[in-house]
């Protein structure tokens, strides 16, 4: 589903694979908040679209570099239609984003892991940034309330089964 | 072109839009619409010399989601209007897209004629087995089973089989693909329209709103256990044994393109006697 750690061997492959996770979130992000925006569901939009944002801030910040060939960032699998319902909450929104975040770190602990020198040091220090974001979406999290019993429950339902 | 004057290489980026997509949270369109801008991309297109036709449906929206040449025609009528660009400006590179409903329903007489006529163009169908625009009526591909409270009991039709009709028909290219692989899907694409004559492919993109238990297909789709075939007959062999859920390229075949010889495009002051009362 994403880039992995191996065939990172150079800062520029590194700042190559940073560039491409900053830049497929903060579209992807960008996409399900105009997606949700279309659906009604202005809560959720609110949340991702503060997430593209953000990501789009990391993105301006981020230096330069080739991505690998083949490498690849996805917020959430494309190939699981449960990964996004059209009433999810705000809270899940934010699962996405942790899981996402989780993700890059262990992605630039792995590169870290397996490279030396500069790399090394690099992949080391975007992995201490992960961590931020990390910590900094786990706080969102908690201070979402979590949805209630029933939150896919569609009242007025688009297809009512016999 | 050389070094200095090469222009530089798009991404799949550059081939969107500024229209926000309309399409619900998770449907396989988007993932449909990506692969088309990442398969345009790695073949080194640019945006004008790309034309998407399209006609009516959710998944016909995809045209003015792109930044290529563009047109939202008429219900059922994307692959005439698409042959019709593709004859008259061979140096296009043009797809048409759209939904089952669109063409194998309102459009099925013309996927036939497509096919049989073979002009060098790709066709992408994203089927989810039902109307969706028009809150879920079944579609030729539904199941003759499917329970919903338009069709109590299912519609107890036999399904129509997009891959079966292209190949009898004569398509040059077919192929299936998933929306949940963009990757893959991008691939087909990229193939398909690289190959000449019609290209067909018949994306599986879950409707998530009215058919819930697509969202299943992720686990039912697996890659073709064989390699495309040059041999139509040995394609329709395949496909008497297919169960809808092979992915891959089915079949591509070496039929030469219609393309009939450009006559002598009129001026304007042709055009403007013609129109004179």
């Amino acid at each position: 589903m994403t880039g992995g750690a191996e065939g990172i061997d150079t800062v520029e492959d590194l700042l190559g694979a940073r560039q491409i996770i900053e830049e497929s979130s903060a579209e992807q992000y960008e996409e399900l908040a105009d997606s949700f925006e279309m659906s009604n569901n202005v809560e959720t939009a609110e949340v991702f679209k503060w997430l593209a944002e953000w990501e789009g801030e990391h993105l301006m910040s981020a230096a330069n570099g080739a991505p690998p060939p083949g490498f690849q960032w996805f917020v959430y699998d494309p190939g699981d239609p449960e990964a996004v319902h059209y009433l999810m909450r705000p809270y899940h929104a934010w699962e996405i984003a942790l899981t996402n975040e989780e993700r890059s770190l262990a992605f630039f602990q792995a590169v870290a892991e397996r490279t030396s020198g500069d790399v090394r040091d690099l992949a080391w220090q975007l992995a201490e940034r992960e961590q931020e974001h990390v910590r900094l979406i786990r706080d969102r999290l908690a201070a979402t309330p979590e949805p209630e019993p029933g939150w896919d429950d569609d009242l007025d339902p688009p297809n009512y089964d016999m | 072109m050389d070094s200095k004057t090469a222009a530089p290489a798009l991404t799949a980026k550059d081939f969107k839009s500024d229209l926000k997509p309309v399409w619900c949270p998770g449907c396989g369109d988007f993932t449909v619409l990506s692969s088309i801008t990442k398969a345009l991309a790695e073949l080194g297109l640019r945006p004008e010399e790309v034309a998407v036709v399209s006609g009516i449906g959710c998944s016909s929206r995809l045209p003015a989601y792109l930044n290529t040449y563009g047109f939202h025609g008429v219900h059922g009528r994307a692959l005439p209007t698409a042959a019709g660009l593709k004859l008259s400006r061979p140096e296009l590179t043009v797809l048409a897209a759209g939904g089952d409903g669109d063409g194998y329903s309102i459009g099925g007489n013309h996927f036939l004629h497509a096919a049989r006529r073979n002009a060098d163009f790709t066709y992408v169908v994203m089927d989810n087995r039902v109307y969706g625009m028009t809150k879920g009526q079944p579609s030729p591909t539904t199941e003759p089973d499917w329970d919903s409270a338009l069709t109590p009991g299912g519609t107890g039709l036999s399904p129509f089989r997009p891959l079966v009709i292209a190949l009898a028909s004569g398509a040059n290219f077919v192929a299936r693909a998933f929306s949940g692989d963009p990757n893959g899907t991008a691939e087909i694409i990229a193939e398909a329209i690289k190959h000449p004559g019609f290209s067909f492919i018949e994306v599986m993109s879950p409707c998530v709103t009215f058919r819930d238990e697509q969202r299943q297909w992720k686990t039912q789709v697996r890659p073709s256990p064989v390699p495309a075939t040059s041999d139509r007959s040995q394609a329709a062999r395949r496909l008497m044994t297919d169960d809808g859920f092979n992915i891959g390229i089915l079949f591509k075949g070496d039929r030469t393109p219609y393309q009939p010889p450009l006559r002598a495009r009129m001026t304007a002051a042709d055009l403007e006697a013609e129109f004179a009362l």
